[in-house]
């Protein structure tokens, strides 16, 4: 039965194919945590192979782990051993493992995490072809929810060169108030830094420059489904061109985003896996789409990091219903026009509300200086804070950063009596940290227009 | 709806005659008779009836006896026909036939698509209005060359007859379908085209191309809802367009050619009689079948046969190819077969709910032709097509 031709391509030349576009990947680690720390004595010869032989133990520990499960619970299957192993293509969830993690992460770590990527990502599932979540991922996100503060102390995303030349912190964990080219992307050079992936980071993901090219082979090569990278990169250096827009910020800052975090990587490698992602063109559009959407998600609206992480893992959840939506029977065009509509509604009212957080890190708009009268070290300030219904207006006296009085002149907040009998306006005055002190139930609003209202006096008091 | 380019091996055959293949026996499919063994027949003679179709004898001779062998409709009541001389019935036809007449003819004489599917012709142009003949002349499987070895030597023959049938019919434009890359078969037809009433469309070399969905809309950019005809298009293959002109010479359809190739060293256009035994032909063409399989049609479309099979006018093609034994792997849900599809089905997702009748209404499966692209296209080698023609009968069935 069946056609008696067949295409020459078939599923061992594509994994072929995706080991090979990862080879300048692994070459460069070599190169920039290897040979570079090396050749200005930061390690050892032993350290300057360090980075190979880390890729190496990811290899072959999931190879290693794959074969013995296969041994002990797929033999009831029939199936030859050397045939499995040989169209499992193990080599892979541990190769990725070892390419997401920082290099500091002490090979027994390593070793853990290629074992939860490899059985609990992929076998349980049934091996090859079965696993509905990114086995990569699954191990990563065990290490890093487990040990992260093992990595941290041993180096963080920093190599050993590094840890002496760049003076910051990885450029998507820098908390800034403000926003501007000499904060993000000046510690670490200039965006070719970031293009060729001379920054810190993980192992394998820091140069765009080589997930674009190796991009470009996989496609040609018809290896992976291209439509994911593109709308998953397109919709982050849309949504942050618009941000940057808003924010007088110039065209590097969408750049800086998208060459950032892992992104060209996880959109590359990790999101086009073909088992965990959907097999419909629409629904890989829009998966891509909806990746972007919620890497910006974590990257404003969280203080968690691996952004590109957590949305690919959430959204293999859903290429079950992503690829519903994708077939192409008669409601198709229905299909499509709703959930674009959806997901252009969810991007333009996240854009919006991204925009907020960026502008109002800096000026609260909701605060007024009317007096600011300096005596000696002491100032007193009376100034307004927008409260529940209006204005509050207040006379607050500070000295050497802490406050002496605090007193309420005017207030249209019905609720006011509510804060004051808690003696509110005690705590405001003795507690240090006031970032930490809880608002008063029933009165939200207004006790935190109070307490807002000492945080910019205190601002502006340091100035 | 698109087409992909698939593995095509066929430009060696051009440069080859056809040759004639001589047996000495026929074996033609028959329902109902009133033969007996020892009879005199003459090629051409009617003999009886195949279902509702008229049958005639192609060779001149005695039948011999009565059998059943495999056709490409199962196995089937045959009678045989052994050669003992060269004598044809030729078909009177009027000079200036009109409509009707034409059709009677056609349905008289049985002429029935040679393309492959076999559909009775006259049925086709039993219409008042036609506006647009496309003939058909992609051939677009790999291996299969016998429309272009006819066109190359009949090329007058076809544009004459493409010109009575569009007089007849009074059909005023006339469309040629051809792959581009056929250049010595589109000077050759070139040269008998007289006036702008017959076009010839290059068409790209993508396959399923000669579907005629897919050719209509490249032709003619319509769509149909389920016969062209809504759309006053008539669709012949270039085969029958010749068996029609040959008809309205007089002589009937008891021959046509076909290409013998695949894994063969020398791959050949032959022209056979009507009923000829596939292995009659292996014999006399020296091929030795042990390591190989037979194929009755193109190497996508075409059936697996045993060399007792016997070929009527629908099989275009004989496929010799070495046995393959390509495991199966795990589905690794590329999407290459979603990609591929001409009528956009989803394979991967209709394997998937092979066992759920309600899913696989959904998914359309009764769009599928069956052209064999999804299971072509599969890394995992995955009998992709076998999957959807099941879920095909599942959703008709029960």
């Amino acid at each position: 039965m069946g056609p008696y031709i067949h295409s020459k391509n078939n599923t061992s030349k594509m994994m072929r194919n995706l080991f090979i576009s990862l080879i300048p990947i692994i070459l460069f680690s070599f190169y920039k945590n290897g040979i570079i720390p090396y050749m200005h004595n930061k390690v050892s010869l032993l350290g300057m192979f360090y980075p190979l032989l880390f890729i190496f133990v990811g290899i072959a520990s999931s190879f290693i782990y794959e074969l013995i499960y296969t041994r002990i619970f797929m033999k009831k299957r029939g199936l030859e051993l050397k045939e499995i192993t040989r169209n499992s293509f193990s080599i892979f969830p541990g190769l990725f493992v070892a390419l997401v993690l920082p290099l500091s992460t002490p090979i027994s770590i390593l070793l853990f995490g290629t074992f939860m990527a490899t059985i609990f990502g992929k076998m349980i599932y049934g091996g090859f072809g079965y696993n509905i979540f990114n086995p990569a991922l699954i191990g990563c996100l065990f290490v890093l929810t487990t040990y992260s503060n093992v990595i941290v102390n041993n180096g963080g995303y920093f190599n050993a060169y590094e840890l002496d030349t760049i003076s910051s912190a990885t450029p998507l964990s820098i908390v800034s108030n403000n926003i501007s080219y000499d904060i993000l992307v000046k510690p670490f050079g200039s965006l070719w830094n970031f293009f060729f992936g001379f920054i810190p980071g993980s192992v394998g993901e820091v140069s765009f420059f080589l997930c674009l090219i190796a991009c470009i082979y996989l496609t040609i090569t018809k290896t992976i489904k291209w439509k994911i990278p593109v709308s998953y990169i397109a919709t982050v250096f849309i949504i942050t061109f618009i941000v940057g827009l808003n924010n007088n910020l110039g065209i590097w800052y969408p750049l800086f985003q998208i060459m950032s975090g892992g992104l060209a990587f996880g959109a590359v490698f990790m999101a086009t896996d073909p088992v965990t992602s959907p097999t419909t063109s629409f629904g890989q559009v829009l998966y891509g789409i909806s990746l972007g959407i919620l890497t910006l998600v974590c990257r404003y609206l969280t203080p968690y990091p691996e952004g590109v992480l957590t949305s690919i893992l959430t959204l293999n959840m859903f290429v079950f219903i992503l690829d519903k939506i994708g077939i192409r029977n008669k409601n198709y065009i229905k299909k499509m026009i709703l959930s674009l509509i959806a997901v252009l509604f969810v991007a333009i009212s996240l854009t919006i509300n991204f925009n907020t957080k960026l502008n109002n890190t800096d000026i609260d708009h909701d605060f007024n200086i009317i007096s600011k009268d300096i005596d000696n070290d002491t100032i007193t300030y009376i100034a307004t804070q927008k409260g529940f219904k209006g204005n509050i207006k207040a006379k607050v006296s500070i000295k050497n950063n802490k406050i002496i009085t605090y007193e309420v002149l005017e207030c249209n907040d019905d609720y006011l009596n509510v804060v004051l009998r808690e003696d509110y306006l005690e705590k405001l005055i003795k507690n240090p940290k006031i970032d930490e002190l809880d608002t008063v139930s029933g009165a939200t609003r207004t006790s935190t227009a109070l307490k807002k209202l000492i945080i910019n006096i205190k601002k502006d008091s340091e100035k | 709806m698109t087409g992909t380019k698939i593995d095509n091996r066929s430009s060696l055959l051009l440069r080859k005659k056809i040759e004639n293949i001589d047996v000495s026996t026929v074996y033609i499919p028959i329902t109902s008779h009133q033969l007996e063994i020892g009879a005199k027949v003459k090629e051409g003679e009617l003999i009886g009836t195949y279902h509702d179709l008229n049958v005639y004898a192609s060779l001149s001779g005695e039948v011999i006896s009565f059998d059943k062998k495999n056709t490409i409709r199962g196995e089937e009541e045959v009678v045989l026909i052994k050669k003992n001389k060269e004598d044809i019935i030729k078909v009177k036809v009027n000079d200036n036939i009109d409509k009707e007449d034409f059709v009677e003819l056609l349905k008289k004489y049985s002429i029935v698509g040679l393309g492959g599917a076999g559909f009775p012709t006259y049925r086709k142009y039993d219409v008042p209005n036609i506006d647009t003949l496309i003939v058909n002349a992609v051939e677009c499987e790999p291996y299969i060359m016998a429309d272009y070895a006819l066109v190359l030597e009949h090329a007058k023959e076809i544009v004459d007859a493409i010109y009575k049938i569009m007089k007849i019919n009074n059909i005023k434009k006339g469309y040629i379908g051809i792959k581009k890359n056929n250049v010595n078969v589109i000077n050759s037809l070139k040269k008998y085209i007289k006036d702008n009433h017959i076009e010839i469309s290059l068409m790209p070399s993508l396959y399923p191309m000669g579907w005629e969905r897919l050719l209509i809309k490249k032709i003619t950019n319509t769509t149909y809802d389920k016969l062209p005809i809504e759309k006053g298009i008539v669709v012949n293959n270039i085969s029958t367009i010749y068996a029609i002109g040959r008809l309205l010479e007089g002589y009937p359809l008891t021959e046509r050619v076909i290409t013998v190739s695949g894994q063969l060293n020398t791959p050949k256009s032959i022209k056979i009689k009507n009923g000829t035994l596939a292995s009659d032909i292996l014999k006399n063409l020296n091929i030795q079948d042990d390591d190989y399989i037979v194929i009755a049609g193109g190497p996508m479309m075409g059936r697996e046969i045993t060399s007792d099979f016997v070929l009527t006018s629908q099989v275009n093609c004989l496929l010799i190819m070495s046995k393959k034994n390509n495991t199966v792997l795990s589905c690794l849900r590329c999407g290459k077969c979603v990609g591929v599809c001409p009528v956009r089905l989803e394979p991967v997702l209709i394997k998937d709910s092979i066992n759920n009748k309600e899913t696989l209404e959904k998914l359309d499966v009764n769009r599928c032709i069956e052209c064999g692209l999804c299971s072509y296209i599969c890394p995992a080698n995955i009998p992709l097509r076998d999957y959807v023609i099941s879920a095909k009968e599942k959703v008709r069935g029960d």
